[in-house]
């Protein structure tokens, strides 16, 4: 199979059983993308992450646009964005025609039920994560400091990332 | 309201998303209701709920269930590649330049200090939904079992999802 069938095949799958939305797909995109197809390695998955992150859009089409491009070019990153959001189109497309009135106990009832599956997918997703990022002791120090700052003093992602970005800097310029 | 004007306000929204998520439903809910005036209230939620029922990114769902409302296919698709583009466009600059650059000593600085503050920022996420959840005690054990699934027997989590869905859809049908 040509690199473009797989993205088409892999990207249209995320876009299909991405439920729960944010961090509960990374579990799926990993398994499928860096655990199946290899595209990627642990921490290059993390960077994409990180850089879905603070840009626009969910994660599932970042990725998409991020490993297509990284495995074919233009061409790949155009295909596998748009594979991801297929599913997810007609699904809604579908719907939009069909259902007229939502009984809305119904759906919050289906939402409840699911939150077990993305709870999991979310742990699942933040075990991988953690395993491959805090290595070392500097990697610790500053989990611990961006978990301080995040929780304790309310700080934004973005404002985190910036300062610990910084800190990567010097500590790599002063250790590597 | 013409099919610029929908594909405009649908890329000012796809710019605005950073990280995705349910974040952006007010921005949806500004636009769209209170700017624009293109729906009333009501009709939105219903839309949202609608949206909130598949999988894919709820920013992307969201754009596609309005612009049908509004316009029908026309305004699905259209409203579908505005939100995206934002996304598409600045994660495709990304990638050209990060992988020309992944070698750096200034980009392995950088994600050398971001990567253990994503995985602060997730297992933040995680701590916050515990605190908001009170769950039954089937929730727990259900949310257990496919974690260790998930986490030490690397179950393809499309599976858990299938079973998952299954089993929700059929319990919703049964108790209402």
């Amino acid at each position: 199979m040509g690199i473009y069938e797989a993205l088409i095949k892999v990207f249209f799958k995320i876009g299909l059983f991405g439920f729960g939305g944010g961090y509960a797909i990374i579990a799926l995109i990993r398994y499928l993308v860096v655990l199946e197809e290899k595209w990627l390695n642990d921490l290059e998955f993390i960077d994409v992450v990180a850089i879905s992150q603070v840009t626009p859009g969910p994660i599932a089409i970042n990725a998409a646009t991020f490993i297509g491009y990284k495995m074919g070019g233009i061409l790949g990153s155009l295909l596998a964005t748009l594979s991801s959001v297929l599913a997810p189109f007609i699904l809604v497309l579908f719907a939009s025609y069909f259902v007229h009135k939502i009984n809305q106990e119904k759906v919050k009832t289906y939402l409840t039920l699911l939150s077990p599956l993305t709870f999991s997918l979310i742990v699942a997703g933040t075990y991988s994560i953690l395993k491959s990022s805090v290595l070392d002791f500097w990697g610790t120090v500053i989990f611990i400091l961006s978990f301080i700052l995040g929780y304790k003093y309310k700080w934004s992602l973005t404002k985190t990332l910036l300062f610990t970005g910084l800190l990567g800097e010097i500590l790599y310029f002063l250790i590597k | 309201m013409n099919l610029w004007e929908l594909f405009f306000v649908f890329l000012k929204i796809g710019w605005l998303t950073l990280g995705g998520g349910y974040v952006m439903v007010p921005l949806f809910l500004e636009e769209i209701v209170k700017k624009k005036g293109w729906m009333d209230e009501e009709t939105f939620l219903q839309t949202l709920t609608l949206a909130q029922l598949f999988p894919g990114p709820i920013a992307f769902n969201l754009a596609v269930a309005v612009g049908y409302k509004l316009k029908r296919i026309k305004g699905a698709i259209i409203s579908g590649i505005a939100v995206v583009l934002p996304s598409f466009i600045s994660i495709l600059v990304i990638a050209i330049f990060f992988l020309n650059f992944e070698k750096s000593k200034i980009v392995q600085g950088l994600f050398y200090g971001i990567r253990p503050a994503i995985a602060s920022a997730m297992v933040i996420a995680v701590l916050e939904l515990i605190k908001k959840r009170k769950w039954s005690k089937l929730n727990i054990i259900s949310f257990l079992f496919m974690s260790v699934l998930l986490i030490f027997f690397k179950v393809n989590p499309i599976y858990l999802i299938l079973i998952s869905l299954g089993v929700v859809i059929l319990w919703v049908y049964m108790k209402h």
